[in-house]
């Protein structure tokens, strides 16, 4: 797989300190903010250097809108990323600790893990969060 | 994905608040990355893709209560009759989803 310099992938690269493709039909709606910016500049709280944002598209968003189950995890202790490649490892479950597969992030809610363990998973990234503060919010 | 949602006419205004039937389906995997322009090497395997030649890079999926993307593939039949790229109206039908009343 060969790595460009961002710089030889877009012309403006150096006017600016983020990058997104978009088409000219596609727009970016941004729903608690005023300003796209507004949400990047969260990226400070997460402990990485190098965190990319994904944006959904807004198909059959209305179904992940209605029926979240969301546990807000408000503090991040550390982040483990990869689980050695071992299939169907069953987690240790500790009180303060959550597994997430998934992950969302949200400037208003803190990180959002829809996929909670324990349980039996496939191996794939992880993250694992130590939290003390730890409120459920379920809506349905 | 958006579709003409019945316009003849180009609408006064803005896009988004003209244009409001849309795919409700949930087969898609289309995603925008937004990342840091700092980052020094990147590959795109596609539009929707970007990865990063750190190996220490996280994505982080945005939740859709902060922020999402509204795809707009067809618009009202003046702009689709303007378009150089235009494809068949029966082709357009068929990718999107929206009233349509050009006939």
């Amino acid at each position: 797989m060969k790595f460009l310099s961002v710089k030889n992938v877009c012309r403006y690269a150096h006017e600016t300190e983020w990058l997104g493709l978009m088409d000219v039909d596609e727009f970016l709606i941004p729903v608690r903010t005023t300003t796209v910016t507004q949400i990047l500049s969260q990226e400070s709280m997460l402990p990485h250097s190098w965190v990319h944002f994904v944006v959904a598209n807004s198909v059959g968003l209305n179904h992940s809108l209605q029926q979240p189950l969301f546990v807000q995890v408000r503090e991040i202790r550390f982040m483990q990323v990869s689980y050695l490649g071992h299939e169907n490892v069953i987690l240790r479950y500790e009180p303060n600790v959550i597994w997430c597969r998934k992950q969302s992030f949200s400037p208003t809610l803190g990180l959002i893990a829809d996929d909670l363990l324990p349980k039996t998973i496939p191996a794939k990234t992880y993250l694992c969060y130590d939290v003390q503060a730890l409120s459920c919010n379920v809506w349905k | 994905m958006f579709g003409s949602s019945g316009l003849q006419e180009r609408p006064r205004g803005l896009v988004l608040d003209n244009y409001l039937d849309r795919n409700f389906s949930r087969n898609t995997d289309q995603k925008k990355v937004i990342f840091r322009a700092a980052d020094t090497y990147v590959t795109l395997p596609g539009i929707h893709e970007v990865l990063s030649g750190q190996k220490q890079a996280v994505q982080v999926d945005i939740h859709p209560h902060d922020l999402y993307y509204n795809h707009y593939r067809c618009k009202s039949f003046q702009d689709h009759s303007v378009d150089p790229l235009r494809l068949s109206p029966f082709l357009c039908e068929n990718h999107c989803i929206g009233t349509i009343h050009w006939f």
